[in-house]
């Protein structure tokens, strides 16, 4: 029986439309071998417009704990999208993020089975943890396709990435360093990100954001009440050292920001703890091309990079002396110019117990192509002491 | 043109000498990223890497054979929420769709061509919402293609799209009509340079050429009933018949159930079988530049 449903399954899948839903229209590209898509109506998006993008906005209110999915009639569930695919049946999934936007008793998904689709509750074990807190590290969607190397990402991906502006006299304001969210009221980014912080200069930052020109205010601009520069930050022949601050944020009515599908904490690495060489590690920005280039120069950009160790990273034809232990070099196994893509400030986090870890930020380099060049990152678990005495926060958060 | 038409018979005749194992292998890749290695089935002489891409997240990456006398092509384009791209790259020896370990930049950004585009998925060519769209890659045109037929096959194909892209068949025009179907693509080569109101089958002026029109199958042809007289039009000034067969790929304007199909551009379907005729460029009109249109014109002659 689970033969026969599996194989109508793989018949509707393969075989029928694209599974589009929510009167998503299938698209199938004739001359590009019949590679297809779902044609979202308005309001929906997603890979089967399975996404309700108004629902979404009240999502964060309808959280429920979700700590293993169960097999049902053969196949995984994926809470975040609506829809059955034939998963492995031990993949697990964030605890506490589910979709549930008519605020049901329990996550729910579509199952289908044949052509029909049915609305089947999700078999998961309350979490123990808070409803609606932060849960570090963790995204609220999981692609089911790579991102395309060093480019664009949706910020569901790096909902921890905050986009940090310097305001002008004007009132205009521009794009500044990327940053990386690490409580509700602090995001950690580069020191020499904000040179002329004594003469009175002021930012304005940004969280769940996916774009950044978009700067309409709302739930998603922050004040940046406090900058904490490190104190022994200096700038070396080409390195900076000690190249680390914190911003201390709040909203114009004074809060801190709150978890949603779009913002969500980082963790912190333990003290001193390492990424084994050879992870995949994820670095954000948004991109250094100019407003010529064509691929969405406003969007933000992911690409995949590995940690080096700080002994190959000393070798003389990198970087010498210049790289020191609190430093981290991270570059692409080939030397891709996207290996080392985004700005300074941002994020390099890497899968640690499958939590996404803030390891790095983004702090120099030379000529991100460049052979034996790698992306030299601060070493965020050697700062640990120093970020938990300026913000009180005790780790591993 | 002449070089393709020298592979094509070096192709023909290392069938007709070697048995049927040293057929082409290919890596056969699912959307879902499962591979395994394929043996091409006669006809099928290239190995594919077809590669869907829009901006929100979604990148789907398929892999397989492709008929002979495909080539690379690419079409990128907007609708009012996403932009799509597409593109198609074929080559020729064992296994040569390798799937790279590390995703590559599928879609290089280095290129001031701008575009009028829409798409009538969301029938923003019908409702003149156009919009402009900076070519993404480097060989891109201007491009305009239209894809109808009645009734509509399901799923449908994007009846009308501008935008970006390379095809065997530009610059064009080059064309196709009869009572169901209209199949039509033009590109060019700077800015800008297809605007105006989306066009249509009915924007051209009849030429004074009639031909019948009818589509059958291959074995028996079209009966004298299902024959039909078509009024040709625009560039179309040439009657046109040709046969293929029902294959995974078809030709290159796409077009499920349209005249002619996939197996076109196989050099054994020089031979007439089926009968399905309309309207066609004439040689000023029509590039001759690729597999499709070569086999076309070979079987039409």
């Amino acid at each position: 029986m689970r033969a026969l449903l599996a194989s109508l399954l793989l018949c509707v899948l393969v075989l029928g439309n694209c599974g589009c839903l929510n009167n998503g229209v299938c698209i199938s590209y004739k001359y590009f071998s019949k590679i297809h898509r779902c044609s979202c109506p308005e309001n929906f998006i997603g890979e089967h417009c399975e996404i309700d993008v108004l629902a979404s906005k009240t999502y964060h209110a309808n959280l429920f704990g979700c700590s293993k999915v169960f097999l049902t009639l053969g196949l995984a569930l994926n809470p975040l999208s609506h829809l059955a695919y034939p998963y492995p049946s031990n993949i697990s999934f964030p605890p506490c993020i589910s979709r549930n936007p008519d605020n049901g008793k329990k996550p729910w998904c579509f199952v289908q089975i044949g052509r029909m689709q049915f609305k089947r509750e999700c078999k998961v074990q309350q979490c123990s943890i808070e409803k609606g807190g932060f849960q570090c590290g963790y995204k609220s969607m999981t692609p089911r396709f790579k991102i395309v190397g060093g480019n664009t990402t949706p910020i569901e991906n790096q909902p921890w990435f905050a986009a940090i502006y310097r305001n002008h006299l004007g009132g205009s304001s521009s794009f500044t360093c990327g940053g990386t969210l690490i409580s509700s009221c602090w995001v950690v980014s580069a020191a020499h990100c904000f040179p002329k912080i004594k003469r009175g200069e002021n930012y304005v930052l940004y969280l769940g954001q996916s774009m950044r020109k978009s700067q309409t205010g709302g739930d998603s601009q922050f004040e940046v009440e406090q900058i904490i520069l490190h104190e022994n930050f200096s700038t070396g022949a080409i390195a900076y050292h000690n190249d680390i601050a914190l911003l201390k944020i709040r909203s114009k009515t004074g809060q801190c920001a709150e978890p949603s599908r779009v913002v969500q904490t980082i963790c912190l690495p333990k003290a001193y703890e390492d990424v084994p060489s050879g992870s995949d590690c994820e670095v954000t920005g948004f991109g250094l091309e100019n407003q010529n280039d064509y691929l969405y120069p406003e969007y933000l950009k992911m690409a995949v990079v590995n940690p080096i160790s700080h002994k190959q990273c000393a070798r003389p034809d990198y970087y010498g002396t210049e790289v020191t232990p609190k430093m981290l070099c991270a570059a692409h196994p080939e030397w891709k110019s996207d290996a080392c893509q985004g700005d300074s400030g941002g994020p390099l986090v890497c899968p640690i117990d499958d939590r996404m870890v803030l390891v790095g930020v983004v702090s120099w380099g030379i000529d991100c192509a460049a052979e034996n060049k790698p992306g030299v990152y601060t070493r965020v678990s050697h700062f640990l002491p120093w970020i938990q005495a300026h913000t009180g926060l005790t780790g591993p958060i | 043109r002449i070089q393709l038409i020298r592979r094509l018979i070096t192709i023909r005749l290392a069938c007709d000498c070697i048995a049927v194992s040293s057929a082409l292998r290919c890596h056969h890749c699912e959307s879902s990223g499962n591979c395994t290695v394929e043996t091409c089935p006669p006809g099928q002489e290239l190995c594919r890497t077809t590669v869907f891409y829009n901006r929100e997240e979604l990148e789907v990456v398929v892999r397989g054979c492709a008929v002979t006398g495909k080539d690379n092509s690419s079409m990128s384009y907007r609708t009012t929420q996403e932009i799509i791209m597409l593109k198609e790259t074929v080559c020729d020896f064992d296994l040569c769709n390798h799937p790279d370990p590390r995703p590559s930049p599928t879609f290089p950004g280095s290129r001031t061509l701008e575009c009028e585009s829409c798409a009538s998925s969301d029938l923003s060519c019908e409702r003149g919402r156009i919009l402009t769209l900076r070519c993404p890659d480097p060989t891109d045109q201007c491009l305009e293609r239209v894809i109808q037929s009645s009734p509509e096959v399901s799923p449908s194909d994007e009846r009308y799209v501008r935008g970006c892209g390379s095809f065997p068949d530009c610059p064009g025009p080059v064309g196709f009509h009869n009572n169901d179907t209209f199949l039509f693509l033009r590109c060019c080569n700077h800015s800008q340079c297809i605007s105006g109101p989306m066009m249509k089958l009915s924007s051209h002026p009849l030429n004074e050429l009639q031909c019948h029109s009818c589509e059958g199958n291959g074995t028996h042809g079209c009966s004298p009933e299902e024959t039909t007289v078509t009024a040709c039009r625009g560039p179309m000034n040439r009657c046109f018949e040709a046969t293929g067969t029902h294959s995974e790929d078809p030709h290159p304007w796409g077009g499920e159930g349209g005249p002619f199909q996939g197996k076109l551009a196989s050099p054994r379907l020089a031979s007439k079988t089926g009968i399905p005729g309309g309207c066609q460029p004439g040689p000023d009109m029509a590039s001759l530049s690729s597999g499709s249109l070569f086999l076309a014109h070979s079987a039409s002659s």
